[in-house]
């Protein structure tokens, strides 16, 4: 915290007496015409110690010469340091600053400003300035961190005075100052994917900004709380190409409620946090929803395409604008081309054309079309059956039709 | 210039059905109107006379003038908004919007009710409107399609497949007029309701098992519905309420007959049909046993006749012109399948079917399947011909369709197989999954092995459409690669290969050496329409660009659900064709979403690539 400033009525009294001396002063530089303002180490300048004994002396000969002639005495100036702007001091950001000086002999009075960053505590303070000057206003630009490389909690502002005769401002005057801390701020954390399944990977992305610290400075801790029965495996960071962002993988083990919670910390210690809820699914096998023809039993008399029209998965559908990865996997069992089911190498897509002069006339062909998502799974079905379905709920993965050759 | 939505007041309006009836209504006396006007006063219905019930819901409709379908880019479209069944002040907030965009627009009346904008592209415009009352209308939110003059109309089929849970709306087929060169937003599709019809299948007074199909009467689509009937002949099916033909195929001896414009209210009784008795002779002359033979007459299947020791066979039919016959010989006979069609057959005489006296066999047991220099254990080989004439029935000659499949030993070699003596491809399978395609000459000594080489790959680059501007193209990726096999793997019943062009646009897919393919490109993205391939061995491709296409958005509604049908299967096709050979796959397909909303992609119908 800043030191509070002089109150109003000290101020406007001070003022007061500035005027007053000013004018004081006019009045004698138009009688005698003695030049106010002295320049800088003018060898005219004397102590304020030695002024005294001075004065009594010229008082004394002036005494005996029978004439009165009085010099002026040098007296100290005075300063005081005033907050321009009663704002936040943070890092990164200036801090304005004036000095309000009065020199009661109106010399010219240099300034010495400093300032100086603290770590922890305002005794932790380096030894050289980050800035000085010696003008009137002084805004300092508060760095991130100490000479030391501690975040800077306390900035030390001094500031010193010495009139064209050498009297300096008593005392000098300091100015602590307790720099703010920009909480870091979490942004855009986010589950990637309309689902989370169990057994496969969840994208978590979370960014972060910081006002006062750069990114390098504010690690990101992420914690992951899983459903009962849940051993969450540990997260695996991704390549993030925004260095603001980190990206981590997640492979839920569990189905159920989870909690991403994500922590960014800065070099003081503040935090900012943010969490999402993630719900776990197990993923369902797909379903065969529309065939073209529907499955069973057809006149195989010109040639056809066999389509899966329509795959209904969460995670895998076909058609799927992003590509989904449902899986076909087509097969025939023809008499005329052996006892066992063959399966159609090379048709991986949702559709397959057959013409019956590749099969036998009068033949009963069965073409079937098994189909699989990211998950490859063992259908509960013997061979035999021309649907199957793994939950047994007409969700079928598993369809036949039964083609009469003419 | 752009202008924001207005909102400027309008006076207030009397209710159309109030001057309806103010106009209509008998003139009462004086004082009664006089009653009226202050009953009306007090409840807010100014003007309204002899407005006995209560006020209706707020309608709003839009119109264009001009005809959008008509228009220029320099001729300014007036939208101007109606409302009915609605009293008070309105507000008026509209935005048009093109490509994303917002299209600037001007109020064409004071009260905005109407306003102005120019469409400088053809293309699809939405127009939203918001209106403001104290009472509630609906809100107006559109496509419109803006089309140049004279701009070229394609014909399409749309086929709508509905989900298999669906017992609302039946398969069908819709015509749909698309517009070339431009995205077009269809005009939401009412779809027939699925209505039930039940019946049995009858011949000769009792009910039978039969398969049944079912097509639109008049219409070259597909069938709406293939159901078996029960072991009483009862059966169901699920159609939409218009006339069928119906294809009815009995099990067992009965011959399967058709009922054109069948309306759903009869039973489907089938004639007898005739018996057709025949006989099948070999190359040399003698009677062939366990030979199959079947007629199509007038497109109606026959039963399938077998011959026996005699060669001797019957069928059953139902008489007609134009036939077409298929004569499967039995395995191991080394002959070809005998196909003629168009023939003109007196059913009511035996039907004598003969080889051709010149296709004599040749023996090639002991043939060696190697694979890449080594006896391959277990390979398969078909071998496979067409032969333009092959037999005759009657006065008419037959043609021949070779495929003979022999499966090799442990040691590689064939067991013993008939081959006729003609020039031959062999379709070698030397392990799963490996193709290979080899001349395989039986019109002279035959070599003593066949070696299938490796599979080769067929491989190239799919790109977008060349955009008009800048002629730039990008990589397909994610579009649907299907090799689809020709000439001898085509006769030896191989399958398409059907691949994904990966990330850079590149696809590859291992081929059959020696095979013939051709290569079908569609992208389920719809970044452009499908292209089709010349013939070609497996080879790199090149380049390969999808063919010009433009989206077609549209909605199914169903008719009698109040749900939109969702996961219904759209595919589109050209309006002409049908069956599912090669050219009649869809030229683009998709499924609904939640909303019933799909989205398509058009081809231009006028490139080589894309004529049907």
């Amino acid at each position: 915290m800043s030191r509070p400033g002089p109150p109003a009525a000290a101020r406007a009294r001070e003022n007061l007496y500035l005027r007053l001396a000013r004018q004081l002063q006019h009045n004698r530089l138009m009688a005698r015409r003695v030049p106010l303002i002295a320049s800088v180490g003018r060898s005219t300048a004397r102590s304020p110690r030695a002024a005294r004994p001075a004065a009594l002396a010229a008082v004394a000969c002036l005494g005996l010469a029978g004439c009165l002639y009085l010099g002026d005495l040098n007296q100290r100036p005075s300063i005081e340091i005033e907050r321009v702007t009663e704002t936040a001091v943070e890092r990164g950001a200036m801090v304005e600053l004036r000095a309000l000086v009065n020199d009661p002999d109106s010399r010219d009075v240099v300034l010495a400003w400093r300032a100086y960053t603290c770590a922890a505590t305002i005794e932790q303070c380096d030894e050289a300035p980050f800035a000085e000057s010696s003008l009137v206003h002084f805004a300092p630009l508060i760095p991130l961190r100490t000479a030391g490389g501690q975040a800077v909690q306390h900035v030390r502002i001094t500031l010193d005075a010495e009139d064209a005769r050498g009297a300096t401002a008593r005392p000098a005057q300091r100015l602590d100052l307790d720099v703010g801390n920009a909480v870091p701020r979490l942004t855009d954390v986010q589950v990637i994917g309309k689902l989370a399944v169990v057994g496969h990977p969840v994208e978590l992305r979370a960014g972060r900004s910081d006002a006062d610290d750069d990114l390098a400075s504010v690690p990101l801790t992420w914690k992951v709380f899983g459903p009962a029965g849940s051993l969450p495996p540990p997260l695996r960071p991704l390549p993030s190409a925004d260095p603001s962002v980190e990206a981590q993988e997640l492979i839920p083990d569990v189905a159920g409620a989870w909690l991403i919670e994500v922590t960014a910390r800065d070099p003081v210690g503040a935090t900012g946090m943010a969490q999402r809820a993630l719900v776990v699914t197990v993923d369902k096998p797909p379903c065969l929803a529309t065939l073209s023809p529907p499955a069973g039993p057809l006149l195989f008399d010109q040639a056809r395409r066999f389509s899966a029209l329509f795959v209904d998965d969460d995670l895998d559908p076909y058609p799927a604008q992003g590509g989904g990865a449902a899986r076909f996997s087509w097969s025939v069992l023809a008499p005329s081309r052996g006892p066992a089911r063959q399966l159609l190498s090379g048709a991986a897509g949702h559709a397959v054309d057959l013409d019956p002069s590749a099969f036998t006339l009068g033949e009963t062909v069965e073409l079937r079309v098994e189909i699989a998502d990211r998950i490859t799974r063992a259908l509960p079905c013997p061979g035999g059956n021309a649907s199957c379905s793994i939950d047994n709920d007409g969700c079928t993965q598993r369809q036949t039709w039964r083609l009469e050759v003419r | 210039m752009m202008t924001p939505p207005t909102t400027c007041p309008t006076m207030r309006r009397m209710t159309r059905p109030a001057h309806r009836r103010a106009t209509f209504a008998p003139a009462p006396p004086l004082i009664l109107m006089m009653l009226a006007l202050i009953l009306a006063a007090a409840s807010g219905c100014v003007g309204v006379l002899g407005d006995s019930g209560g006020p209706s819901e707020c309608s709003l409709t839009v119109v264009y003038t001009p005809n959008l379908t008509e228009t220029s880019p320099a001729q300014p479209i007036r939208a101007s908004a109606l409302l009915d069944f609605f009293e008070g002040v309105a507000v008026y907030n509209w935005e048009v919007l093109h490509a994303s965009a917002p299209v600037p627009f001007t109020p064409a009346t004071p009260n905005s009710s109407a306003i102005e904008f120019l469409a400088p592209e053809a293309g699809i415009y939405r127009v939203r409107l918001t209106v403001q009352t104290a009472s509630s209308c609906p809100s107006y939110d559109e496509d419109v399609n803006v089309l140049q003059p004279g701009v070229t109309l394609q014909s399409f089929r749309l086929r709508v497949v509905p989900p298999g849970s669906s017992s609302d709306v039946a398969p069908q087929d819709l015509s749909m007029t698309i517009p070339r060169g431009v995205e077009f937003a269809a005009r939401p599709l009412q779809l027939l309701p699925a209505l039930v019809r039940s019946g049995l299948v009858r011949t000769g007074g009792a009910g039978i098992p039969a398969y049944l199909r079912f097509a639109p009467s008049g219409t070259a689509g597909e069938p709406v519905a293939e159901v078996a009937s029960g072991a009483l002949g009862a059966f169901s099916a699920r159609l939409p309420p218009s006339l069928h033909d119906v294809l009815v195929v009995p099990t067992g001896d009965h011959a399967p007959f058709a009922v054109a414009r069948w309306d759903g209210s009869a039973q489907l009784d089938g004639p007898a049909g005739v018996v057709v008795s025949g006989e099948v002779r070999d190359p040399g002359g003698a009677a062939l046993a366990g030979a199959r033979v079947s007629l199509k007459v007038a497109s109606v299947p026959s039963t399938v006749g077998t011959t026996d020791a005699a060669g001797a066979f019957t069928l059953r039919v139902q008489p007609g012109a134009g036939a077409e016959l298929v004569v499967e010989p039995p395995a191991g006979s080394g002959l070809p399948r005998l196909r003629g069609a168009g023939l003109s057959l007196d059913l009511g005489q035996p039907l004598v079917i003969r080889y051709s006296a010149s296709l004599l066999q040749r023996s090639i047991g002991g043939l060696l399947l190697q694979r890449q220099g080594a006896a391959a254990a277990g390979a398969e080989v078909t071998f496979v011909a067409e032969l333009p004439q092959a037999g005759t029935i009657g006065g008419s000659s037959l043609a021949g369709a070779v495929r003979i499949t022999a499966t090799a030993g442990g040691d590689g070699r064939l067991p013993a197989t008939q081959v006729p003596q003609v020039a031959l491809s062999a379709v070698v399978r030397p392990a799963a999954g490996e193709l290979a395609v080899l001349p395989f000459n039986a019109a002279v000594t035959p070599p003593a092995s066949l070696d299938a080489p490796p599979m080769r790959q067929l491989s190239g680059t799919v790109l977008t459409p060349a955009l008009a501007a800048s002629g730039a193209s990008k990589p397909a990726a994610g579009a649907l690669v299907e090799l689809i096999p020709q000439g001898a793997l085509a006769l030896a019943g191989v399958t398409a290969i059907s691949t994904v062009v990966g990330p850079g646009g590149t696809f590859a897919a291992a081929a059959a050496p020696g095979g013939l393919y051709r290569a079908a490109i569609t992208d389920p993205l719809g970044r452009g329409s499908r292209v089709v391939t010349a013939v070609t061995s497996p080879v790199p491709l090149g380049e390969l660009r999808l063919a010009l296409g433009w989206k077609v958005t549209g909605k199914l509604l169903p008719a009698l659900a109040a749900s939109p049908v969702r996961g219904a299967a759209v595919q589109l096709f050209c309006d002409s064709c049908a069956g599912v050979t090669q050219p009649d796959r869809p030229y683009s397909e998709s499924v609904t979403g939640d909303d019933g909303t799909f989205v398509l992609v058009a081809p231009d119908v006028l490139t080589s690539a894309n004529a049907p």
